[in-house]
């Protein structure tokens, strides 16, 4: 089965020749994909949608920066990290983050053991993930999330994070032990 | 204490991508070591369940909004575009200031004269433009001023 599908490369360059609809259909491609990783990174909804607005605008205004040496895909999510970036680190100066939303009866314990209602389950297992994930620093929180939720190539984040490919692996590798570090800390202690 | 040789191979050794040498050694200290064994076994649980975390569908609204965020701003880069090549013009250069000036002036005066009763035009009805013999007043008429009657018709 032949795919016709226009890729992005194809898309962005006739959008730098003046062509919006093909700008519109970037944005649509990748507005989820863009939305979802912000919203893992900023563990808000609100902040994820303004920051993914803010980073298809930039692509806009900033279109022929964009050089075909990279992928689109690359490009933009290289946007979307400055962008989440700078804004973590403006939030953080304002307000320090709780855990106390993630099971007001104290329940985590052995939330990850429950077989009897595996929907349940899962939803609880996403909920504490995502805010363990929250609780992680930049450095392995962005490449936990660019890996194992967008999942790109160790190739493409290391462009992306602009560093050594040894490093980006190192860190998948420390991040995920601080995330299980957080995890039991949460009470998370039996796994299946 | 956990090596950190065999720390860094951890998600290699999930994604099963460790050549074969590598994870037979890689499995042997697993096999040694129970705690480092139950840290890979956690490592693999959580990577399982982000995988699993699904996109997040954005608002039906958000290509919109985005459209007319970049409608203001192209619409705001037009103005402040026309309005400094104007400043621009205007602060650069005396001889462009006076001529455009002068030609306002022109502009306004003519108007003023061609709208005014200066030039003859006020009138609404131009008369020469009166052709038809059933409502005009023939000189002689017109000559009678003495006797208005006449201006009237024929009634003598």
């Amino acid at each position: 089965m032949t795919n016709n599908r226009v890729t992005d490369e194809v898309l962005i360059k006739e959008f730098q020749n003046g062509n919006r609809n093909s700008y519109t259909q970037l944005v649509t491609r990748y507005r989820d994909k863009i939305i979802s990783f912000l919203y893992r990174y900023m563990h808000d909804m609100d902040s994820a949608e303004d920051l993914a607005q803010e980073t298809f605008f930039k692509v806009y205004l900033k279109k022929d920066s964009y050089k075909e040496t990279y992928k689109f895909s690359t490009w933009l999510f290289t946007i979307a990290s400055n962008l989440a970036k700078t804004e973590l680190r403006k939030l953080k100066r304002r307000k320090t983050s709780s855990i106390s939303d993630i099971n007001e009866d104290g329940s985590s314990e052995n939330i990850f053991v429950d077989e009897d209602n595996t929907e349940k389950s899962s939803n609880n297992e996403s909920k504490i993930l995502q805010k363990a994930l929250s609780e992680l620093e930049h450095d392995y929180k962005i490449i936990i999330i660019l890996r194992e939720i967008q999942e790109l190539s160790y190739d493409v984040i290391s462009k992306i994070l602009q560093l050594p490919l040894g490093t980006v692996k190192s860190r998948i590798n420390r991040g995920k032990l601080k995330l299980r570090e957080i995890l039991m800390n949460y009470g998370v202690k039996n796994y299946k | 204490m956990i090596d950190n040789k065999y720390l860094e191979k951890i998600t290699d050794y999930i994604e099963n991508t460790l050549s074969k040498t590598d994870k037979t050694e890689f499995e042997l200290y697993m096999n040694k070591d129970s705690e480092f064994k139950k840290i890979v076994e956690d490592i693999k649980i959580n990577t399982l369940t982000l995988k699993k975390l699904e996109d997040i569908e954005g608002p039906s609204d958000f290509v919109y909004k985005l459209n007319q965020r970049i409608d203001e701003y192209e619409n705001n880069t037009i103005f402040n575009q026309l309005s400094s090549m104007v400043s621009n013009i205007f602060s650069k250069s005396d001889t462009f200031t006076l001529l455009f000036g002068a030609s306002l002036i022109l502009i306004v005066s003519f108007s003023f004269f061609k709208f005014s009763s200066f030039g003859g035009y006020n009138n609404i009805v131009d008369t020469n433009d009166f052709n038809d013999s059933s409502i005009a007043i023939n000189d002689s008429d017109s000559l009678n001023v003495e006797d208005p009657v006449l201006l009237l018709g024929n009634d003598k």
